[in-house]
C-alpha cells in the first residue's frame, strides 16, 4: 500500500528521494497501478518535470519519457522524420484509455516482453538518457532491457535519423484487439542496392524480455532481396529455430514460436515493399 | 495529504490517504458516474473520467495524480432541467440497455466530439476502444455519435430506427425508454449507490482445493480481528439444503448445497465468510481462519465424472429433489433424460446418407459489467434485500428457506441492474449478505471482485454431442439423433434443464418425423454452470446446425436449401415439444407464426449468400456461411406473471408489475403495451417493478418469458382496466358502455359527449363513487410463441497464423411485432456480440489441479469494439403472431444462438475446414489445418 506520494518538480529531486525512500517512479500509472498492485511504500510521481515532449536536434528526435502513448501515435513530427514504426507500435496498445494515461518512459521501464514499444525502439537504435544516484549516462534501449537499472530516471529518448536505404516493418498478434500482443515482431534493415545490410530484428513474447534475435538476423545480413520467398522461409526457419516461449492463457510455446516466425516473414515482407525510412 | 483539483468545474481541496485510488476518491465526493467493472485492469472503462480532457480509467489513477489537473464526469455534463445533446442522442437510439456503462460511453463521445466534429466510424470505434459493454455489441454506437454530432452542429436530426405497426401509437415505434434519463444522468439507482454509511462488509473465504472435507476450522483469530463482527462456517450456519437456481418451486434443481459446507467441491467453493465494518478488517480476517483439510480426489471432467471408481461428489443423504430429474449419484450423474418421436431406427434405415460427429462447447462466462452485488438490511424485524437479480420472488423463497423464516418478512427490492444475462437468475451472494445481515441487523453489503464473479458466479456448461442425421438425396430429412453430455460443475443449478435446452431449442426447427435426443448430466468438482442466454441452445445450435453443414456437404446440397426443405412453417404441430418439457412433460404446440423463410432470404441477401469473394489476400481465405436458429418466449404451464394497475387522482395510472428489467427493457414494454391499451401517453404512467412488497408475483427475467409473459400480463390488466373504466363512466355519462370507447389522450368518447380521464378519476375517488379503479392481470399460457432468425457471417481465415476474423455478419430475426424496436435491434447486437465472443476468443481455461487460470478480462477475452465487423446488420422482419401481446415474441435470448455455427460454417468454406469444438482458436484452425494437409 501506498503511503507516500512525492510530487518533485525536478529530475534531480526525484531521483534523490526515490534514493532515499525506496520509492518507486510513477509515470502514468497502467502499470504501478493495475490491480491495485503498487506495492511500494513510496512512490516518486514525474508528473511535474516536464518530461511530455517531442522535440527535434539534429539527426535525431528526442522524445520525453512522460510523451503518452496517444501523444506519440499522434505526432507528425515523428512521422514525418521516419519514425511511423514507433506510431503505429504506440498504436498497438487497443485501449486508447490505455494508451491516453501510459507513457513511453512507463513502457520502456516497465520492461515487459508482450510490451508493443520495445521491439520497436530496439530496431530503430532508441537510446535512453538515465539520471541516476551516480550521475547521468545515456544506454542503448536494447542494453536496458537486459540490464535495467530501477534507480536512475529516463530523461531523454533519442531517436536517430535512420540512415538512407532504412526500412522497417512491424507485426502484432492477439487474440483480441485490446488484448496484450501474444507476439510482437519489430525489423530494421538497410538496403544496399538489393542487398540486405544491418538487419535488427526484435521479438517480443517468445522470452521474459523482448529479445534481439541473432541469428535470424544472420540469415538476412548480406542476402539479396531478389531470393524474396525463398529468404522468407530461411528467415522464419531461423525465428522458429531460435525462440523457445513458454505455454500460457495466450497460446502454447509451439504456437507462439509458429506465429513469430510467421509474423517475421511477414515483416520481412513488410519492410522490402515499404517506403524509405520507418513505416 | 492535502489534494487540489478541478472537478466538473469547481476547485475541490480534499485530505486523501496517498494510496487511494481516484475511483474510490471519486465515488467519496459523491461522483455515481465511475463504475467497476474489472478490478483495477483497466480493462472495462466503466471508470472512465475525462482528465484534462483525455479519457483515462479513474481505477488505475491513485488519488494524488489528479492533483493540479481538471476532471470531468457525466455530472458536470447535466443541468438540472436538460440533458446534454449527447445524453440525449443515447436515449433515442437504443444504445442503452443496462445503463452501466453507459456514462463511460457518454465521456467518450464528448471527448471524441471535442477533438473531430465530424468523426469517421475508424476513430468512433477508436474512441469506445477502452470499453466493455456486455448488453449492446457497441454497433448502434456509431448511429449515437453521428446524431450527437450533428445535434451539436446545429443541424436538425432523428434517430433512424425501424417502425412496425402504424396502427398504433407507441408499441412498434421507437421511445425514450423509461429507465432511460436516470441511467444516462448516473443517477443514484444501482445497489451500489444505495450503501448507508456503516454497512457491513462481506468477504468469502474460498477453497485452495478442487475437493476436500473440513476437518476442522478455527476462526479464533479472525474473529479478534478489530472490526470483524460476524464470521459463518458450516459450523455455525444454518442446516438448510437448497438451490441457488431461480427456478420455478418445485424446481427441476436438486438441493444439494448448505450456506457453507463441511465439503468443498470446486477451488473457490465457500468455506467461510466474514462480516466486518471494512473491506480490508473482513479481508485480514480471512487471513487468519485456519482450515484444516482432507483432501479427496478432484473430478475434473465428464471423462473423470465417469471413470469407474471415480470420487463421488454428492452423497445421496445430502441431496434432496423437488422433482424426480433420475441422478445416479453413486456414478457422478446429476441429471438424465432422454426421448423422442417416430423410430429413428427405421429413419436411418430409409436414408440415403447418414452422418454422425461429434461436437462440443468450452466453458464460457457471461461476464456482465456489473459485478454480482447485494445490500441486505433488518428494518421493523424484517429482512430487506436491495438486489441486482433477474428473480426477486424465487429470491425470497430461497432466503427463507436459508433462514427459516416465512416470506412475507423478507422484501427483495430489484434495482437498476448492470446486466445480467442469466448469471443472476441465481442466488450466488444474497444468500451471504442476507444471513449477516439477519444475524446482525446491520446492514451487510457484499460485492464480488470479477475474479469471484468468473469463478464463483455461473459459467456456461460444458457440453459435448453427438449428432447423427439421415436424409434422402433430395436433403429430406429421415432422422435426426442428438445426444448431450453435459458437466455441471460442483452443484447442479439448472442441470437437468440447461442441457435439455440444447436440444429442445434445435430439434422443432425441423419437420422431421423420427427424432431421439438423449441428456446426460456429471457432476465434476470444477465451477458452477448455470443460466446463461440461451440457456443450452447456443451449444445445441452449434452442434446441430454445424451438423447441418456437414450434411449439406455430403449431399452436395446448398446448406439454405437444406434448412428450406425441412424447417417448419405456419402451422406445423411441433409433437417433440411434449418429451422435452423443464423437469416434466412438456406441452405439445402449433406453429403460430413463422418468419424463418423472410429471415433467411434476408439474410442471404445481406452476405451476398452464392456469392464467392476473391481471396484478399495470399494464404488469407474469405468465407460464408449461415444457419437458423430459435429460442421460446417463456416456459409454457410453469411460468405466470401478474401486474396491477390504479388510477391516480388526476387520470393518470401506477403500474405495479411483476416482470424484471435487467436492462431488456422491460420496463418500457410494460409501460408502452398500458399506454397504449389505455390511449394514454407513456408519461401518464408511473410504475415499481420487481419489489416483492409492492409489486405482484412474476417468476422474473428467464426463458425469454419478459415480453410474452410480464408483457401479456400487463396486457391483461389494461384491457381490464380499459373495461373497468367504461363500466365507471357508462354509469357517470349515462350512456351504455357498448357505445363507449377510449380515445387519445385520456378520455372517454361516447356518442353524447366524453369524459376525461381526470374528470373520472375524480368522480369515482369521491365520496359517492365507486372507488378508486383498480384492475389485475395474470398471464400463464399452455403455448408460447417461437421467435425464428437467420445468422449469417462472412469470415476472413488467415492460413498463417489461424486468426479468424468475421468481415461481416448478418442476423434477421422474427421476434413477432417488436414493442421497442431499438432496443429488440441492441439486445440482438449484444446477443451476438457474446456469442461470437465465445466463437473465436472466450475460454474459461483450469490447471491440473482444477483451478481457472484466467479468471480476470487481462486474460480471459471479451470482445471490444474493435473486434467487431465494420458490416454488422440486425434486422427485424415483420411477422404476425396471434398469441404475444400486439404480435410480439421474444427476442433476446435467441441472439446468442446462432454466431458460432455461421462462424463454423464460414470457416470450412473459407479453408476446407470443420471446427466441431468452441472456441475456434487460431491455436485450433491452425491443428485443422495441418491435419488435412496430412490427410
Amino acid at each position: 500500500m501506498v503511503e507516500r506520494f512525492l510530487r518533485p518538480a525536478s529530475p534531480a529531486d526525484a531521483v534523490r528521494l526515490r534514493q532515499e525512500t525506496d520509492g518507486v517512479f510513477l509515470a502514468g500509472g497502467t502499470e504501478l497501478n493495475f490491480k491495485g498492485a503498487a506495492k511500494a511504500r513510496t512512490v516518486v510521481s514525474l508528473d511535474a518535470l516536464g518530461l511530455a515532449f517531442v522535440r527535434e536536434e539534429p539527426g535525431a528526435v528526442l522524445l520525453g519519457p512522460g510523451t503518452t502513448l496517444q501523444e506519440i501515435a499522434d505526432s507528425p513530427l515523428l512521422r514525418s522524420r521516419g519514425f511511423g514504426l514507433l506510431c503505429d507500435a504506440a498504436l498497438g496498445v487497443g485501449s486508447r484509455a490505455i494508451r491516453c494515461q501510459a507513457t513511453l518512459g512507463g513502457n520502456v521501464a516497465a520492461n515487459k516482453s508482450c510490451s508493443d514499444l520495445l521491439p520497436a525502439l530496439v530496431v530503430l537504435g532508441a537510446a535512453a538518457r538515465l539520471l541516476g544516484p551516480d550521475g547521468a549516462r545515456e544506454e542503448l534501449v536494447e542494453k536496458l532491457v537486459v540490464t535495467p537499472d530501477r534507480r536512475a530516471l529516463i530523461t531523454v529518448l533519442r531517436l536517430p535519423r535512420p540512415a538512407a536505404g532504412a526500412r522497417f516493418a512491424r507485426q502484432r498478434f492477439s487474440r483480441t484487439i485490446n488484448d496484450l500482443a501474444t507476439v510482437n515482431v519489430a525489423l530494421g534493415l538497410r538496403l544496399d542496392g538489393a542487398t540486405i545490410a544491418e538487419p535488427r530484428l526484435c521479438v517480443g513474447g517468445v522470452a521474459p524480455t523482448v529479445v534481439r534475435l541473432g541469428g535470424a538476423e544472420g540469415v538476412l545480413a548480406g542476402a539479396s532481396v531478389a531470393d524474396g520467398a525463398a529468404l522468407g522461409d530461411g528467415l522464419a526457419r531461423a525465428v522458429h529455430a531460435e525462440v523457445h516461449p513458454i505455454d500460457d492463457v495466450r497460446g502454447s510455446g509451439a504456437f507462439k514460436a509458429e506465429l513469430a516466425a510467421e509474423l517475421t516473414r511477414r515483416a520481412l515482407a513488410g519492410a522490402l515493399a515499404a517506403e524509405g525510412g520507418a513505416r | 495529504m492535502r489534494l487540489e483539483f478541478q472537478l466538473n468545474g469547481a476547485a475541490q481541496s480534499v485530505d486523501v490517504v496517498p494510496g487511494l485510488s481516484a475511483y474510490d476518491l471519486l465515488r467519496q465526493l459523491g461522483i455515481r458516474s465511475v463504475k467497476k467493472g474489472c478490478d483495477a485492469e483497466g480493462a472495462c472503462g466503466a471508470c472512465a473520467i475525462l482528465l484534462d480532457g483525455r479519457f483515462v480509467s479513474s481505477c488505475l489513477l491513485l488519488a494524488p495524480q489528479l492533483e493540479g489537473h481538471r476532471v470531468e464526469t457525466v455530472e458536470g455534463l447535466q443541468s438540472h432541467a436538460g440533458l446534454h445533446p449527447i445524453q440525449q442522442a443515447f436515449l433515442e437510439t437504443g444504445i442503452i440497455q443496462c445503463g452501466y456503462c453507459t456514462p463511460a460511453m457518454v465521456l467518450a463521445v464528448k471527448s471524441l466530439l471535442e477533438r473531430a466534429p465530424k468523426p469517421t466510424r475508424a476513430e468512433i470505434k477508436d474512441a469506445l476502444s477502452p470499453i466493455y459493454c456486455r448488453c449492446t455489441g457497441y454497433e448502434q454506437i456509431y448511429a449515437t455519435v453521428e446524431l450527437a454530432a450533428k445535434r451539436l452542429a446545429g443541424v436538425a436530426g432523428t434517430a433512424d430506427v425501424p417502425r412496425f405497426r402504424e396502427d398504433l401509437r407507441v408499441v412498434g415505434k421507437a421511445t425514450t425508454r423509461v429507465d432511460g434519463p436516470a441511467l444516462v444522468r448516473a443517477e443514484p439507482v444501482f445497489v451500489e449507490d444505495m450503501v448507508p454509511q456503516g454497512a457491513l462488509w462481506v468477504k468469502v473465504l474460498s477453497s485452495p482445493h478442487a475437493h476436500a472435507r473440513i476437518r476442522a476450522i478455527d476462526v479464533t483469530a479472525a474473529r479478534a480481528v478489530p472490526g470483524v463482527v460476524a464470521v459463518l462456517t458450516h459450523e455455525n450456519g444454518p442446516e438448510a439444503r437448497y438451490s441457488s437456481a431461480g427456478q420455478g418451486f418445485p424446481e427441476p434443481s436438486p438441493y444439494d448445497r448448505r450456506l457453507c459446507d463441511s465439503t468443498v467441491r470446486f477451488v473457490g467453493d465457500r468455506v467461510a465468510a466474514v462480516a466486518a465494518e471494512s473491506e480490508q478488517a473482513a479481508l485480514e480476517a480471512l487471513g487468519k481462519i485456519r482450515v484444516d483439510y482432507e483432501l479427496l480426489p478432484p473430478v475434473l471432467s465428464i471423462e473423470q465424472a465417469k471413470a469407474e471408481g471415480a470420487a463421488v461428489v454428492h452423497r445421496p443423504e445430502e441431496v434432496e429433489y423437488p422433482l424426480p430429474i433420475h441422478a445416479n449419484l453413486a456414478r457422478n450423474v446429476a441429471a438424465h433424460n432422454h426421448g423422442g418421436i417416430g423410430d429413428v431406427e427405421r429413419g436411418f434405415a430409409e436414408a440415403d446418407v447418414v452422418i454422425e460427429r461429434e461436437y462440443s462447447a468450452g466453458r464460457v462466462h457471461a461476464s456482465p459489467v456489473e459485478p454480482h452485488l447485494c445490500l441486505a438490511m433488518v428494518e421493523e424485524g424484517r429482512l430487506i434485500v436491495h438486489a441486482s437479480t433477474q428473480v426477486p420472488w424465487h429470491m425470497r423463497r430461497i432466503l427463507a428457506r436459508i433462514l427459516g423464516i416465512k416470506e412475507n418478512r423478507i422484501r427483495v427490492i430489484k434495482e437498476r441492474m448492470g446486466g445480467g444475462f442469466g448469471t443472476k437468475q441465481d442466488v450466488v451472494c444474497e444468500d451471504l449478505a442476507a444471513w449477516f445481515a439477519w444475524q446482525t441487523g446491520r446492514p451487510c453489503f457484499i460485492r464480488l471482485s470479477r475474479e469471484e464473479v468468473f469463478v464463483t458466479t455461473r459459467q456456461r456448461h460444458y457440453m459435448q454431442f453427438r449428432v447423427k442425421l439421415g436424409a434422402k438425396r433430395d436433403g429430406t430429412l429421415t432422422a435426426i439423433e442428438m445426444s448431450n453430455e453435459a458437466d455441471t460443475g460442483a452443484y447442479g443449478v439448472h442441470c437437468l434443464t440447461v442441457p435439455m435446452n440444447a436440444c429442445s431449442k434445435t430439434l422443432p426447427l425441423y419437420r422431421c418425423p423420427n427424432m431421439r435426443f438423449d441428456v446426460t448430466v456429471y457432476y465434476t468438482t470444477l465451477p458452477i454452470t448455470g443460466a446463461y442466454q440461451g440457456y443450452g441452445a447456443p451449444q445445441g445450435s452449434f452442434a446441430m446446425q454445424t451438423a447441418m453443414a456437414e450434411l449439406a456437404a455430403e449431399l452436395g446440397m446448398d446448406v439454405v436449401e437444406l434448412h428450406r426443405k425441412n424447417m417448419v412453417h405456419l402451422g406445423y404441430r411441433l409433437e417433440i415439444l411434449k418429451c422435452l418439457g423443464e423437469g416434466q412433460e412438456g406441452i405439445a404446440q402449433e406453429v403460430t407464426s413463422c418468419g424463418l423463410e423472410p429471415c433467411l432470404s434476408r439474410a442471404c441477401e445481406l452476405v451476398g449468400w452464392g456469392e464467392r469473394s476473391p481471396d484478399p489476400a495470399p494464404g488469407v481465405k474469405l468465407g460464408k456461411g449461415g444457419c437458423i436458429v430459435q429460442q421460446g418466449s417463456g416456459l409454457p404451464g410453469i411460468d405466470s406473471a401478474n401486474a396491477t394497475l390504479k388510477m391516480e387522482g388526476d387520470g393518470t395510472f401506477m403500474l405495479l408489475l411483476g416482470g424484471t428489467d435487467l436492462g431488456t427493457g422491460l420496463d418500457t414494454v410494460a409501460i408502452k403495451i398500458a399506454a397504449e391499451i389505455l390511449c394514454i401517453p407513456m408519461e401518464d404512467l408511473s410504475y415499481i417493478a420487481a419489489d416483492t412488497d409492492v409489486s405482484p408475483f412474476d417468476v422474473g427475467a428467464y426463458a425469454s418469458s419478459g415480453t410474452y409473459f410480464s408483457g401479456g400480463a400487463v396486457y391483461r390488466a389494461a384491457e381490464k382496466m380499459r373495461d373497468t373504466i367504461l363500466e365507471a363512466a357508462s354509469t357517470l355519462m349515462a350512456e351504455p358502455a357498448a357505445e363507449l370507447a377510449l380515445e387519445f389522450p385520456a378520455t372517454v368518447r361516447g356518442k353524447k359527449g366524453s369524459m376525461s380521464f381526470a374528470r373520472l378519476a375524480n368522480r369515482t375517488q369521491s365520496g359517492t363513487g365507486v372507488g378508486q379503479l383498480m384492475a389485475h392481470g395474470n398471464f400463464t399460457a399452455n403455448a408460447a410463441p417461437i421467435p425464428y432468425a437467420a445468422h449469417f457471417a462472412e469470415v476472413r481465415v488467415d492460413l498463417g497464423t489461424g486468426q479468424v476474423k468475421v468481415e461481416r455478419f448478418a442476423a434477421v430475426h422474427d421476434a413477432g411485432t417488436p414493442i421497442n424496436p431499438e432496443l429488440a435491434l441492441g439486445q440482438i447486437y449484444g446477443g451476438l456480440s457474446k456469442a461470437m465472443g465465445h466463437a473465436l476468443y472466450e475460454q474459461v481455461l483450469f490447471d491440473q489441479a482444477g483451478r481457472m487460470l484466467n479468471p480476470s478480462f487481462l486474460d480471459y477475452k471479451v470482445p471490444h469494439i474493435g473486434d467487431h465487423p465494420d458490416r454488422f446488420y440486425a434486422e427485424l422482419v415483420p411477422v404476425e403472431e396471434p398469441l404475444g401481446p400486439f404480435g410480439a415474441k421474444s427476442c433476446s435470448e435467441i441472439a446468442a444462438n446462432g454466431a458460432a455455427p455461421a462462424i463454423a460454417v464460414a470457416i470450412h468454406d473459407a479453408a476446407g475446414v470443420w471446427l466441431r469444438h468452441w472456441p475456434f482458436t487460431p491455436e485450433r484452425v491452425l491443428a485443422a489445418l495441418r491435419e488435412k494437409r496430412n490427410a
